[in-house]
């Protein structure tokens, strides 16, 4: 409506200003009329009229612009109303996303307040968000799955964590911990739970097949193993040369087979689910020196330069199951034994590296060849030179010693040489007690 | 006087082999092919020392561990536990029951059992 008024007089305007001139021009050609106080007044008054016109164009100019910027600005704030009601919603989406997944999520701040759970955490854990949220973490401990995930989640661990925890016998859950600020000391966490129940019960039942197996297995092989003894021992009789030397190589078949046989139940038990009240503060010294005991006699049967080395003082424990860390050194000892010739040298040794223990086991053996090296924790898998070696092996060893490590977050690793020997190492976290 | 061992033991190849060793090693042999049987001549004939298997039919060898030891009358029989059950925890418990000893059968030589039998005498 003002822009139309605007036009009006302007327009007017325009008119007055042609009259005005049209008229000053019949003064000037009527001089006889011709007064000069007149004419001063009408160039005045059309000097006026004129400047007046132009503000007054200046000023529509202006408020034309004003008019434009203030479109602009009413366009952005709807525009970021818009956008702020979308952002709005997308957040309320989320929210309920987040609450309805069959994963549960658990988001501690960096106080260690519970600050979101969802419903599938509120039914792992068996915990209200009413009563939580808001609370800290640790004070949470009367809920008894809280208490299993925090024991070894929080205490121990500021760095991204995955663990498998065995709540009851009808949940297990895989649960990863990962931090969502990196600030030293202060981080929040992110607590992920998977339901993996149904299938851990399935590997439960082929692992519990296997192990039934296995057992089976092992009473003949027991048997063969004893009788085959008797017999080269002279128990039922005295026997030639050429019998015992056959008997000698079928006993060390056997041996092979329980060996295998002994490797398929770890495996077996290896990938029972974890339960957490398995593990245990581990001194890894503790665990190394019956393995060590248990190959002694045969280090000395091939006159093995050995050593154990580890640093002076007590060692930092690390968090696990010490049974399936005995298995990993076992195995990684059995190869260096196997593949050291006599009179060759094995050292095996702990050391402290940064924030993890550091197991090692170095021997003169065949080695390792260079386009074996890729696969050899893969499993049944035995480099192609160690079946030159005479001696057996099922090729799981390596493989279950894997699992195990990395079960617990550690790593292992070789170095290797063919000819020359090999150096396996695996380390694992220790407890922070800090 | 000679000494009678109990060999309660499923598998007959093994169970024989056994035997013969203990024979050999100058012991009295009695033998059982299953729980029910090796508790029933265990308080029967009173042996003094027990070599037991673990996975046995009908009650297994936890069991006849747990029986025997709660009965006065066998309670005080040394009982070797002879398995191939070889974790940590079957081993703990076998022992947590009163075994005196833990064998593994995969690692057995006829010479390591004699001396573990005669150790107990």
């Amino acid at each position: 409506m003002e822009n139309r008024n605007l036009k009006i007089i302007g327009s007017t305007l325009w008119v007055l200003m042609a009259l005005l001139a049209v008229f000053d021009a019949w003064l000037l050609v009527n001089s006889k009329f011709v007064n000069s106080e007149v004419e001063l007044f009408l160039y005045v008054l059309l000097c006026s009229i004129f400047i007046l016109f132009i503000i007054f164009r200046l000023l529509s100019a202006k408020i034309k612009e004003l008019e434009k910027i203030n479109d602009g600005i009413m366009h952005v704030l709807e525009k970021s109303e818009e956008r702020r009601i979308d952002a709005e919603h997308i957040k309320n989406k989320i929210a309920m996303i987040i609450d309805d997944l069959p994963e549960g999520v658990l988001v501690i701040n960096k106080n260690n307040e519970v600050a979101i759970i969802n419903k599938s955490a509120e039914k792992f854990l068996g915990a209200d968000r009413r009563e939580v949220i808001k609370r800290q973490i640790l004070e949470l401990g009367g809920i008894p799955a809280v208490k299993k995930i925090i024991s070894g989640l929080f205490l121990n661990y500021k760095i991204f964590h995955r663990e498998e925890i065995k709540l009851d016998d009808n949940l297990i859950l895989d649960l990863t911990v990962e931090p969502l600020a990196l600030e030293k000391n202060n981080i929040a966490r992110l607590v992920t739970m998977y339901d993996v129940t149904k299938i851990k019960n399935g590997e439960t039942s082929k692992n519990q097949f296997l192990s039934l197996t296995a057992h089976q297995l092992k009473t003949p092989l027991s048997a063969t193993r004893l009788s085959l003894k008797m017999m080269l021992d002279g128990e039922f009789g005295k026997i030639t040369k050429q019998q015992k030397n056959i008997l000698e190589k079928t006993y060390k078949n056997n041996e092979s087979l329980i060996f295998l046989v002994g490797n398929l139940l770890k495996e077996a038990r290896t990938g029972e689910p974890e339960n957490s009240e398995n593990k245990s503060p581990v001194d890894l010294e503790n665990v190394a020196l019956p393995v060590i005991a248990f190959y002694k006699d045969e280090i000395k049967r091939k006159k093995i330069d050995f050593w154990f080395k580890v640093p002076d003082g007590k060692l930092p424990e690390i968090m696990a199951d010490g049974e399936k860390i005995k298995m990993v050194i076992q195995n990684l000892f059995d190869n260096a034994v196997k593949y050291t010739p006599p009179k060759g040298k094995i050292e095996a040794g702990i050391t402290v590296r940064d924030n993890k223990l550091e197991f090692y086991i170095k021997d003169s053996g065949i080695g390792v060849p260079e386009d074996q090296k890729e696969k050899i924790f893969s499993r049944f898998s035995r480099a192609t030179n160690a079946g030159e070696s005479k001696t057996e092996g099922s090729g799981l060893g390596l493989s279950i010693a894997k699992e195990i490590v990395e079960k617990y977050h550690g790593r292992i690793w070789f170095t290797s040489k063919e000819n020359e020997g090999s150096t396996f190492f695996f380390s694992l976290p220790f407890i922070d007690n800090q | 006087m000679k000494k009678n061992i109990l060999i309660i033991e499923d598998d007959q190849f093994f169970r024989e082999l056994i035997t013969k060793t203990l024979v050999s090693g100058g012991f009295g042999v009695l033998g059982a092919i299953d729980g029910q049987k090796g508790i029933e001549k265990a308080k029967e004939s009173k042996p003094d020392l027990i070599l037991l298997d673990l996975l046995l039919p009908n009650i297994d060898g936890f069991e006849v561990l747990s029986s025997l030891k709660s009965d006065s009358n066998t309670s005080f029989i040394p009982i070797i536990i002879l398995s191939n059950l070889d974790s940590k925890d079957d081993i703990e418990k076998g022992l947590k029951l009163g075994a005196s000893a833990f064998l593994i059968k995969s690692q057995l030589n006829s010479n390591e059992i004699i001396e573990k039998i005669k150790s107990f005498f």
